[in-house]
This record gives structure tokens, sequence and C-alpha cells, in this order.
């Protein structure tokens, strides 16, 4: 059986808390999992700049689960921006014309689209929530 | 969170950047390279052998400073990136496009 992880990550609406993101990736994500520190960051930064520069809450809050069981990983993404469905965004990225005018939502999007494997949006409770799932596979473990 | 030095190796500007690229990082990243790259340097290699982590806001501002090169009739190159950074090039279609080199020799006699 292998082993389950799961932890909880609370961020506010500075950009600095992008830091303290990555130390609470780097305590979480130790021994085999380390390979998923920098593509689950990745994820994550392009979530959270998202959140503090569309979200458009005097008071942001984010609330990020993150949970191991059976290869899969789970990311479930939280904030209390305007309903927004980043999944809806345009993401076919037209590399014939600049990447400058593809938007956040543009890059940002397709990138976690590429590097996750199933994507869920719901708004409820006046709170927008993504469900990212990631199988890890022995071709992931191989990118560490 | 990051370093960025530069040399000359024949009459090629290169530039290494060490550590992490992104949303925190990147404008320390930009006003560097600012005061780097003068308008008599027409050849500028990004050596990213020992830069660990970009998120799409660092790409941003890799992708800026090759307009800028090239606005200035210059040329621009990538190289040596590691595994994960890599990945994020291929999947970004930045990798394809600004031009990515094995290694700095290659980007040095082929720029």
């Amino acid at each position: 059986m292998d082993e389950i992880k799961k932890t909880q990550i609370q961020l506010k609406n500075k950009l600095s808390d992008l830091a303290k993101l990555t130390d609470e990736l780097t305590l979480f994500f130790t021994k085999k999992y380390e390979f998923l520190i920098n593509p689950v960051n990745l994820i994550l930064e392009e979530l959270y700049s998202n959140s503090i520069n569309y979200g458009k809450s005097e008071v942001v809050q984010i609330n990020i689960v993150l949970d191991v069981k059976l290869d899969l990983l789970t990311i479930i993404y939280e904030d209390n921006g305007i309903a927004f469905n980043p999944l809806s965004a345009q993401t076919k990225l037209d590399l014939s014309t600049s990447i400058e005018e593809s938007e956040i939502g543009g890059l940002g999007i397709h990138l976690i689209k590429s590097m996750t494997d199933t994507q869920f949006y719901k708004r409820y409770n006046d709170k927008n929530q993504l469900t990212l799932e990631k199988k890890l596979t022995q071709k992931a473990t191989n990118h560490a | 969170m990051l370093a960025v030095k530069k040399e000359n190796k024949q009459g090629v500007l290169i530039i290494t950047i060490s550590g992490r690229l992104d949303g925190l990082t990147s404008k320390q990243f930009l006003d560097e390279i600012e005061s780097m790259v003068s308008t008599t340097e027409n050849k500028v290699i990004l050596n990213l052998n020992t830069l660990d982590y970009i998120s799409s806001e660092g790409l941003r501002s890799v992708l800026t400073t090759a307009k800028k090169i090239k606005s200035l009739d210059g040329k621009f190159g990538l190289c040596s990136p590691l595994s994960g950074v890599k990945e994020v090039l291929e999947i970004s279609g930045f990798g394809a496009m600004l031009g990515v080199y094995e290694t700095e020799e290659l980007a040095i006699a082929n720029i």
C-alpha cells in the first residue's frame, strides 16, 4: 500500500507569499515525491497570480489542499474572488502570433492543463474551486 | 533567490541565471539584464544550467529580453536548461520560438 499524504496551505494577498508556498511544498513533497515540488509550484503560482491580479476581492483568501494517494496527486485550489472559471479561458496558444498577447489565463492555464490529467471547476459558497488531478506515472518520476 | 552574472566568450555575451525565475524575481531579472545588455552587444546567450525553476511570469521576462535584443538587431538564444525548465520551455512553445541549444559551446557556434 502506498503512502498517503495530505496537507493544507493557506495564502493571503501578497505575492511574497510565493516564498511561503515554495517552503510548504518542499516540506510536503519529500523523498520519492520530490520531483513534484517544481511542477506543483508552477501550477499553484499561476493560479495564485490569477487570484491576486483578477480576483477583485479586498482580502484574498486562498486555500489549497494537496493529497497523494495510490499514485494520484489531487490539488484542490479555492479562492474567494469573483466567479471565474479559468478552464474556460482561451488556452490554445497560437505560436504564430505573439505569446505576450495571450494574457494570464492563456499561458498559465495552458501550462496547468498540460501538466495535469484532469481539471474540474465549480463555484460554491462564493468561492471558486478548482480540482486538478495528476497521475504519478513512471514517466513523471523520470523528470526528477 | 535569483543570481545573474555575465561574461564574454568569443564576442558573445553569456548571461547565466541561477535559482528561481518567477513572479518574485522576474523584475529583478529585467532590471539586471537592462544594465548588462548594451546597444553594442549583438549576440546574447542565456545559460540556464543553474536555473532550478521558471514560471510563466519568468517566461514572459525572458521573452521581453529576447524581443529587446532582437529590436536592436541582435541575436538571442538559450542553452543548457535542466530537465524541469526544459519541459516548461517545450510545453509553452517558448523553446521552439527562442531557440534552445544543448550546450553553451553549441550556442556560441550557432547563434
